[in-house]
């Protein structure tokens, strides 16, 4: 909490301080983002976004809540508003059909290959909520409430998100186990 | 099969999070065979991409502050955005809600007893005196509005019947 406290106070000063506190969380943000979104692309996107709506809300930040959450809670909610305008613009494609122009051979297949990297395997077993909840308890050490604080929802919904992706991965690696 | 299956059947069926919160999850996290249906942290981490502390930095912070501390009018947030459709949609249902009231209030009129063939319009004060006089067309039923004067100098007259209702409203005001 002191620690929080001492962020807190770093943040308001802005210039270093504030730019040595968030390089202390760009790779865990990153992390985490990536796994969301499935991207780099979208993953620094994210990020970006999420270092510039803290230092705009700097001064909001209460040191009582825990900064840790407090941030990944912002990612959280910029990965999902990406992933939203991914889906519209999906589905406005789709509803276009043959009109839009088709990309030329070898265009867009980097980034996509790019993209198929390894949470590609958990982008098609687990939704964003069940991504970000598996990404923040394995990758970050959150606990169940400590998710909860950053999904938005309650401790329950936390733990139950978490169960599923727990019991897709652990099905995922039982029929697939000669793949790892 | 064991009880796991089942456990695992329930958390499908269940409909709320805090029903499988308690029947499931708690018990899942004692149970040994049911922990061992889960992915560990160690086995969830086989799917997670690891960014490097010291990796390649992809975003400029020097940039990205000196942007943010340029900009003397930061971007509209979205509540700042939402502020007039709020102010509008408040006025809109402000304006049906009058609407509302009145008709409601000419139904309720119109369907009351006791009307007469004359009625006073205005209020004679001393500040703004005020007469008229309307009254019944001869044999036909309808009102006719002879005159409204205020401060004995003649006044515009605004008349206004709702549709499917006998009563009529009459404004008057100066010239």
């Amino acid at each position: 909490m002191t620690d929080d406290y001492a962020v807190a106070a770093g943040l308001r000063r802005g210039g270093e301080e504030f730019r040595s506190v968030m390089d202390s969380y760009w790779a865990p943000l990153m992390g985490a983002a990536v796994n969301i979104l499935g991207n780099r692309e979208d993953a620094e996107d994210a990020c970006q976004e999420t270092f510039v709506q803290i230092f705009r809300n700097r001064e909001a930040y209460d040191p009582a809540r825990s900064f840790r959450n407090w941030i990944f809670a912002i990612l959280y909610r910029r990965c999902i508003d990406i992933l939203r305008k991914k889906r519209r613009s999906r589905d406005a494609a789709i509803r276009l059909g043959n009109e839009l122009p088709r990309p030329a051979r070898g265009q867009g297949q980097d980034s996509e290959a790019a993209g198929a990297a390894v949470p590609a395997r958990i982008l098609a077993l687990l939704s964003a909520r069940e991504r970000a909840a598996v990404a923040l308890w394995a990758g970050e050490g959150f606990s169940a409430a400590e998710i909860s604080a950053v999904l938005g929802c309650s401790a329950s919904t936390a733990r139950v998100t978490l169960f599923n992706a727990r019991r897709k991965l652990k099905s995922f690696l039982e029929n697939n186990h000669g793949s790892f | 099969m064991d009880h796991s299956d089942g456990i695992m059947a329930l958390a499908r069926i269940l409909p709320f999070a805090s029903w499988k919160d308690r029947l499931l999850v708690r018990h899942a996290e004692r149970c040994p065979a049911c922990a061992a249906r889960l992915a560990t942290a160690e086995e969830a981490r086989i799917f997670l991409v690891r960014i490097p502390q010291t990796g390649n930095r992809v975003w400029n912070p020097a940039a990205l502050l000196g942007a943010s501390e340029a900009s003397v009018r930061p971007e509209p947030s979205r509540t700042l955005r939402l502020r007039p459709a709020w102010r509008w949609t408040a006025a809109a249902a402000g304006f049906g809600l009058a609407v509302l009231l009145t008709w409601s209030l000419v139904r309720s009129l119109s369907s009351g007893p006791g009307r007469t063939g004359f009625a006073s319009v205005g209020r004679r004060t001393a500040d703004a005196p005020a007469e008229s006089r309307i009254g019944p067309h001869a044999g036909s039923g309808d009102l006719r509005l002879a005159y409204i004067r205020i401060d004995n100098e003649p006044a515009r007259a605004i008349v206004f019947k709702p549709r499917d209702s006998n009563l009529v409203l009459v404004w008057a005001g100066r010239y």
